[in-house]
């Protein structure tokens, strides 16, 4: 049996989904509630104003209703042995006055159809005299509006109901409605309008001293680990704090790290410099073949060992140092000028000659971390004097290709031989021609690791004559 | 040449004054910054090999003080730290070149040298011996009739002979003195240095005298 919280190690996690569902922005939770607020007043305020209109139209034409259907009733007077009517005709002109609405209009005594239109339906009878009962009915196809009043006259001793029902269209109560809503949802809209405004003014002011805050926080420099002393509102305060915390902690790291290499350099070298220079010292004094034979094999092992370690270390600053990408405006001439001069020693010793080829005039600028372009071009020359023999020269050159600075190494060496492209970028693989040379395999790799981390290319290939071109494109800034 | 090696690793700065003083310079060993700042007022020296870290202090900061009191003294750092980090905040505090540990002795004496060049220029003493003289900072060998621009390794195995003339010298001696030990060398490649060299010396009343066997040395006609 498997419980629901222990899935089997191959199953997929479908669950895992829902659960790292992204969380729903800052902005988001603000600005939705003030949305729908804002939806729900515009609407509130839209079928407001339709309704009180529409009740106060209605209410209106009511009272016209009610004044004609009076004015009918005050015109009925009692003869000897009837009741007489006279239809005061202005009463309809003045319904009529006012829009295209048609007045319909039944005079009923005791209930027998008398006059007007016998089709329109009465209301039911009113239970006082004198007071209207109001209905809105169809009639011949069109809405109407109608009243029904009704009145007692004594005829020789006998009450006589007079009932009059009056009713009109309400083609004007339409139009003014029509009017108002119109005028309703202009106000509903910009009044909608207004309130986004506000709610994205209101959200970005809120969010404004975090976005200040971060953009404070990612201006800075990868290495300025400085505590953060932006001004911050005091709700703020704890993440300030705890970002502050972080970044203690992370300086600690870092630094500890940095110490670590350092040492870690300090301690593997100098008892090796000791064995070299007390093995230099002991070879230029014996005179036994067999001693001098075991001292060189000693001073080689000491060579292949610190060459070794000193390529691990770069290896870890160049790791350490890609993480970290410190990158500054670099003038190339200015770098490689420096570089080639500290290592003219150590190619002279060999008797060999580095010639370089600049445009002094014209500088190369680039974003990159100084230490790692160093490493890479110290890298590149030492394997061009590693590889080179006496009196040969090695030409350093710089120039732009394709918006592309190019470094150029190019050596009369041996060439390289068993390596292709991507066999550069192995570590510990070397040349299969290289054998009777110290190396640790690892140069290349170093270089080819910092141009990935400054987003360049390199490529090694053998020249037309003799010896290998190495070739560093790092790009201009 | 004086030469002052602040080195805390007592071993390491004894085995580099040894090589020094075989090669016929003077070499005064500090183990401590206290006791390099005595020796250095005490005394005057051609160049420094600093190490950095030291028991009572950074190196760094000794070269640094030196500098803010206009002391022009040539200093080489001696450094085990990581490689060219250290160089960048080296050069900028004063340093004027910098080695990494371990080395050759032959690249710092060439270091040594790049930096006495640039810093006394060519006034420097120069090697007589016979009718030649050889300037070890120029690589400018001074005939009756000419003068030479020596390459690195003639000049080498040239001072070599000049700063003991009339001594013998191995095959072997030399051959450890001016190849590195990495390198794969035939037996005779020496001799290809020695004829170079003979050659520049045609017409003087020095020459490289072979002795069958044994090795050669330098010797006034």
């Amino acid at each position: 049996m498997t419980s629901p919280d222990m899935k089997p190690s191959g199953m997929k996690p479908s669950g895992m989904k829902s659960v790292e569902r992204k969380p729903v922005s800052l902005r988001w939770r603000l600005l939705l509630p003030l949305v729908v607020t804002a939806i729900v007043i515009s609407a509130l305020l839209f079928f407001t104003m339709r309704n009180v209109t529409t009740h106060a139209v209605q209410a209106t034409q009511d009272a016209l209703l009610e004044t004609a259907a009076l004015s009918i009733l005050e015109q009925t007077r009692t003869t000897e042995d009837d009741v007489e009517i006279d239809l005061p005709y202005h009463i309809f002109t003045m319904l009529g006055a006012t829009s295209e609405d048609k007045v319909y209009y039944r005079i009923d005594l005791d209930g027998a159809f008398l006059t007007g239109y016998e089709d329109l339906v009465p209301n039911i009878m009113p239970q006082q005299e004198d007071r209207p009962v109001f209905s809105s009915v169809v009639f011949r196809d069109s809405k109407l509006r109608q009243a029904t009043i009704h009145r007692g006259f004594v005829v020789r001793g006998k009450t006589k109901f007079v009932r009059i029902t009056i009713a009109q269209t309400q083609l004007f109560q339409e139009t003014i409605i029509r009017d108002i809503s119109r005028t309703a949802s202009i106000i509903g809209i910009s009044f909608f309008g207004f309130a986004i405004f506000m709610a994205l003014f209101v959200t970005t002011s809120f969010l404004r001293p975090i976005k200040l805050l971060a953009d404070a926080v990612s201006r800075r420099g990868p290495n300025d680990l400085r505590p953060v002393r932006h001004p911050t509102p005091e709700e703020l305060a704890p993440l300030v704090q705890s970002l502050n915390g972080f970044i203690a902690r992370l300086r600690t790291t870092l630094r500890q790290t940095e110490t670590f290499i350092a040492e870690a350099a300090h301690h593997i070298r100098t008892p090796l410099s000791l064995v070299k220079s007390e093995s230099q010292l002991a070879l230029s004094k014996s005179t036994n073949v067999h001693s001098r034979e075991h001292l060189r094999n000693i001073m080689q092992a000491v060579d292949q060992s610190s060459r070794s370690a000193s390529q691990l270390l770069d290896h870890a600053i160049v790791l350490y140092r890609a993480e970290q990408a410190d990158e500054l405006r670099l003038d190339l001439n200015l770098v490689i000028q420096n570089i080639v001069e500290n290592i003219q020693p150590v190619a002279s010793l060999r008797d060999i000659n580095i010639t370089s080829n600049f445009d002094t005039d014209a500088s190369i600028f680039i974003m990159a971390d100084r230490v790692l372009v160093e490493v890479a071009l110290r890298n590149m020359l030492d394997n061009a004097i590693k590889y080179s023999e006496p009196d040969q020269t090695i030409h350093v050159s710089l120039g732009t290709s394709n918006n592309m600075a190019k470094i150029t190494v190019r050596d009369q060496g041996r060439g390289i031989k068993g390596v292709n492209q991507r066999g550069l970028k192995q570590r510990f693989k070397r040349g299969s021609n290289v054998d009777d040379v110290i190396g640790s395999g690892l140069g290349l790799a170093i270089v080819w690791e910092i141009c990935t981390a400054l987003h360049g290319t390199f490529t090694l290939k053998n020249n037309k004559g003799d010896g290998a071109c190495a070739v560093l494109y790092l790009p201009v800034c | 040449m004086k030469i002052l090696i602040v080195e805390d690793t007592a071993k390491l700065a004894k085995s580099l004054a040894d090589h020094f003083t075989l090669q016929g310079h003077n070499a005064d060993i500090a183990e401590t910054v206290k006791l390099a700042e005595e020796l250095r007022s005490l005394t005057h020296y051609d160049i420094m090999l600093l190490d950095i870290m030291l028991p009572d202090g950074d190196g760094r900061t000794f070269l640094r003080s030196l500098r803010s009191q206009k002391i022009s003294l040539p200093i080489i750092v001696m450094t085990a730290r990581s490689e060219v980090s250290d160089k960048v905040d080296l050069l900028d505090i004063g340093a004027d070149d910098y080695i990494i540990k371990p080395f050759d002795f032959a690249e710092l004496e060439a270091r040594c040298r790049a930096v006495l060049r640039r810093h006394t220029g060519t006034t420097q003493t120069q090697l007589v011996f016979g009718d030649i003289a050889l300037n070890p900072l120029t690589a400018e060998l001074q005939t009756p009739e000419t003068s030479h621009m020596l390459r690195n390794r003639e000049l080498r195995l040239l001072e070599i002979f000049m700063n003991a003339p009339d001594i013998l010298f191995t095959k072997e001696q030399l051959t450890d003195r001016i190849f590195n030990i990495s390198e794969t060398i035939s037996e005779n490649a020496i001799e290809v240095y020695i004829a170079r060299v003979r050659k520049k010396l045609v017409g003087c009343n020095v020459y490289i005298q072979t002795m069958r066997g044994i090795g050669y040395k330098l010797t006034q006609s």
